[in-house]
């Protein structure tokens, strides 16, 4: 299927170098339904790659299957260890974090408690890592011992991702971030991840709806379709191509 | 497997499958009907009656579980009101056995439907944690009320001898457990019917096929709640009839016997799985298999073939029947959730397929394994992933 | 005044056990949502091997310990080996297994221990006809003293487990989230399996009690109890631990209360009436119970 995936621009980031993510031949499904027929994808490391697609095309079902929670098949290799085979928490161990789709947070426990969940496989000291995300979201150090079930959906999705974060992933994982959320808290949130992006290195692989907002933060992006991937390349080749946008992106 | 044969397509309705069903028919019929025309032995009888009083007591569950999927093990309470409302009848009224049936069954509907109205509303183990209650006090609260009990002497001396119109002996032991048998038998085949029309309602088909999904009940126009809460009275009113009928063949009420107990309703639970749940033939199967087994388990002892060993190191332990149903009903579990009539369906299902009839052919009437058919396949439960997208 | 101080003290002994067993049954239904039925039965698995541990010399209270590791370890290959696989299938196929184990636990341990008549154990606390203190005219008797100590040290522990450690942390995030916890790298069979475990563990502690107090060990020793725990399960609110704890102790109070002003309504043979009307109130007014999160779904 991907041999008919229209590459509009050789990508740049493509060539440097092995990737820090390299999926090929992804198959993964529920029970005897299989929703993603091959996927073959690349995230560098310290890109921001997203994964654009309709309601139904495939897109949370690969991040599960990233994270591992989905029985799949195909070669998943992230900084050169093989983790087809690796369980949730050996993939989290090795650096990949993920923001679920939806509310990904822990609605009965204080939102410190969610942080420290975040860093449950670490074993050194997590103040600075508080910190910081604190200082980040403020509003999550406001109500650090509020249950997060108490907070609006802007701030539960700035939990989610602060504890994503505390695992210290080198790729997150971000399903559609941006699902029910005011605009203006979305490009908040967006600026956010970017700055992450490029102050920590850490790669991100966005998976959206939103095609615009998301365009515009990401350096590749990929289209997904009914389960495979019909057209990748550069973001901003991507979007100046008619073609591709009138067909799959829809604006 | 599955691939090596090319399974028969039989259309529904179509003569092949009338003839199949004919045999189905012709099968159970000579289990349960030929006896009527044989000369057995008043044990024998008796053997009959007590599987056909077991069997209509399990029927109840499924049709339970077929409208709510959940499980009742308060059902031995039911089971001991309608032998209570039987014994107290007749012994302090003088009633005619026969006649205390609909009221057994009224009464047990009542309480039914009264301690269903809270659980049935909610989702989840309320239903479980309210009928473990009415089994847990039954037994207390009949103790107590020596007025119409008899406290834990119970009621004893009950006889219901065979109507001269049958043409039986009432003073031939034979034919005495002969006609207890006719009695529990024509109970069973009214609950099965009942039962079936039951869940092949309009109401009943939209309670299987959504069960579990209680938003679209509500779109399709049924009130769940209510629906669920009458069903579980009609349960309770089947286990009451049936519990009406044990009285008379015990001859007896009693506080000590286990069925009036928590260990009954596990009993009534452990049949209807064995042979099926959600199937309208498998309590009967289950009723057989369960009282061959435990017959089995009794004469362990005496087998010779056994080993010696074997004999030796069950002396002085309690029965093994209990542990083999407990097994039993994990081992089902695993290998085969809907029990033995859902085994040999699934095994059947290789060779022979029945495919409905375009819709606008199809028959009001359809016959038992239909109905079955349609239970079952409501009932696989397909895995519903958290994740879905 | 007295009269209720009586009851008062009688009841928290008796809820004491509730509260033990109840916090069993939450530990699991927060991980699962099982009602775990084979719970009373695991406790009385575990006094036999307490009392026949005892019978070869050791202390009472050390095997009753013994027997809480063993109930754990058994718990956990129940969990791993039946419940999960099940689990995959139905929830109403668990509740079938769930049953299957109730029955097959009930029959295993006389059968196991070739027990037809009930063995006797000692007291694990002080118990002569003078083991008592006297507050406001009613007897408190060191046994009933015991059991509340007990049931609160273990409460205390329980809390210090899931409130500070990493293991409780873990637990508490498989409850409020299941499908989100694999994300952050919790193995969740793992946690359901200690659940259960933990579970096990807190309920032979239970079992150990009620053989004490009753002297004595036999197959049907959990049947009442483990049916007032269910009730107080469903009053404290099935998801608090802190509920099934107070919900036990106050369901203790309230049948000994009850059970003790009508002796002739009630009296100890209906005690487990208090328990169907707790429930069917309950139900009726408030399904997520004194400390519950309302999750309760209608239909």
């Amino acid at each position: 299927m991907t041999d008919a995936a229209e590459e509009v621009a050789p990508s740049a980031s493509s060539a440097a170098g092995p990737a820090l993510l390299e999926v090929s031949g992804l198959h993964a499904g529920y029970g005897p339904i299989e929703v993603l027929h091959g996927l073959d994808f690349t995230v560098q490391a310290g890109e921001m790659v997203v994964i654009l697609g309709a309601n139904g095309a495939g897109k949370t079902t690969t991040m599960l299957s990233l994270s591992g929670v989905l029985a799949r098949r195909g070669s998943l290799v992230f900084d050169g260890h093989d983790i087809s085979r690796a369980s949730p928490d050996a993939i989290v161990a090795h650096g990949i974090a993920q923001v679920p789709q939806g509310r990904g947070t822990f609605t009965d426990l204080t939102v410190e408690d969610n942080l420290l969940v975040g860093a449950y496989l670490r074993k050194d000291p997590l103040a600075d890592d508080l910190d910081r995300w604190y200082t980040t979201f403020p509003r999550l150090a406001e109500r650090r011992t509020q249950k997060a079930g108490s907070l609006s959906g802007g701030e539960q999705q700035m939990l989610a991702i602060a504890r994503a974060l505390m695992s210290r992933p080198r790729l997150l994982l971000c399903d559609e971030p941006s699902q029910g959320l005011a605009p203006i808290i979305v490009q908040e949130m967006f600026r956010i991840l970017q700055r992450l992006n490029e102050e920590d290195g850490t790669a991100v692989l966005l998976v959206e709806q939103n095609a615009n907002l998301a365009m515009d933060i990401a350096n590749r992006a990929y289209v997904l379709e009914t389960g495979s991937i019909v057209a990748s390349g550069d973001a901003a080749s991507l979007r100046d191509d008619d073609s591709v946008r009138k067909a799959y992106l829809g604006y | 497997m599955a691939a090596a044969f090319k399974p028969v397509r039989i259309q529904q309705g179509s003569p092949v499958h009338w003839a199949l069903r004919a045999v189905g028919v012709a099968a159970m019929a000579y289990l349960l009907v030929l006896p009527i025309f044989q000369d057995l032995k008043p044990n024998q009888y008796g053997e009959l009656a007590d599987i056909a009083i077991l069997a209509l007591a399990a029927l109840s569950l499924n049709l339970l579980i077929g409208f709510t999927g959940q499980i009742s093990i308060g059902h031995s309470a039911f089971f001991g009101v309608g032998a209570y409302t039987t014994a107290a009848l007749m012994d302090q009224r003088d009633w005619t056995a026969g006649w205390t049936f609909p009221v057994a069954a009224v009464l047990c509907f009542v309480v039914g439907v009264l301690v269903g109205i809270p659980a049935l509303r909610l989702t989840g183990v309320y239903l479980t944690l309210v009928t473990l209650a009415l089994a847990q006090i039954f037994p207390a609260l009949v103790r107590k009320a020596e007025g119409i009990t008899g406290g834990s002497f119970g009621i004893t001396g009950l006889a219901y001898d065979p109507p001269s119109w049958t043409g039986l002996d009432a003073s031939d032991r034979g034919d005495r457990t002969k006609w207890l048998y006719l009695l529990a038998l024509g109970l069973l085949a009214l609950g099965y019917v009942l039962v079936r029309n039951l869940v092949k309602s309009r109401v009943g088909r939209a309670m299987v096929s959504v069960r579990d999904n209680t938003t679209a009940a509500g779109v399709m126009g049924v009130n769940v709640a209510v629906t669920k809460t009458v069903v579980f009275g009609i349960s309770a009113a089947l286990a009451g009839v049936a519990g009406s009928v044990f009285a008379l063949r015990q001859t007896q009420a009693n506080p000590d016997t286990a069925n009036f107990t928590i260990l009954g309703a596990i009993l009534f639970l452990v049949i209807m799985v064995i042979g099926g749940t959600a199937s309208l033939l498998g309590p009967i199967v289950g009723a057989f298999v369960y009282y061959r087994v435990n017959q089995f388990t009794i004469d362990i002892p005496e087998k010779s073939w056994l080993p010696e060993w074997f004999r030796d190191f069950l002396v002085g332990r309690p029965n093994l029947a209990t542990i083999v149903f407990a097994a039993l009903l994990v081992v089902l579990m695993f290998v085969a959730p809907f029990g033995i009539v859902g085994l040999a369906k699934q095994t059947g299902r290789r060779f022979v397929h029945v495919v409905p009839k375009p819709p606008a052919l199809a028959p009001a009437e359809q016959l038992a394994p239909a109905v079955d058919a349609d239970i079952d396949d409501a009932d696989s439960d397909p895995v519903v992933n958290p994740f879905a997208t | 005044m007295t009269r209720f101080l009586q009851y008062l003290f009688d009841g928290l002994s008796s809820g004491a056990i509730y509260a033990l067993l109840a916090l069993g049954l939450v530990i699991i239904f927060r991980g699962t949502s099982h009602l775990n039925f084979a719970q009373g039965e695991l406790a009385m698995l575990s006094a036999f091997f307490a009392w026949w541990l005892n019978e070869s010399g050791l202390p009472f209270w050390f095997t009753v310990l013994l027997s809480a590791v063993f109930g754990f370890a058994i718990a956990t290959l129940v969990e791993h080996f039946i419940i999960r696989p099940i689990g995959r299938r139905s929830t109403f196929a668990v509740g079938v297994a769930l049953i299957g184990l109730f029955l097959g636990i009930n029959s295993l341990a006389p059968f196991a221990w070739k027990v037809t008549i009930p063995e006797q154990v000692p007291s694990l606390f002080p118990n002569a006809p003078d083991d008592f203190v006297r507050i406001g005219g009613a007897t408190w008797r060191i046994v009933a003293i015991g059991n509340l100590v007990v049931t609160l040290a273990v409460a205390g522990l329980l809390f210090v487990l899931f409130q500070r450690t990493k293991l409780g942390l873990a637990m508490r995030a498989v409850a409020s989230n299941p499908d989100n916890a694999p994300l952050t790298g919790i193995k969740v069979g793992r946690v359901l399996m200690v659940s259960w475990g933990l579970a096990a563990f807190v309920g032979a502690v239970g079992g150990g009690l009620v053989a004490s107090q009753n002297g004595q060990v036999e197959s049907t020793m959990m049947f009442t109890i483990f049916f007032s725990a269910t009730a107080a399960a469903m009053l404290g609110g099935f998801d608090s631990l802190l509920g099934a704890v107070v919900a036990g102790l106050l369901l203790g109070v309230l049948e000994n209360t009850v059970a003790g002003y009508q002796p002739e309504l009630i009296g100890q043979e209906l005690r487990g009436t208090v328990s169907l009307i707790v429930i069917l109130v309950v139900l009726l007014v408030r399904p997520s119970g004194l400390f519950g999160s309302a999750r309760v779904e209608r239909v």
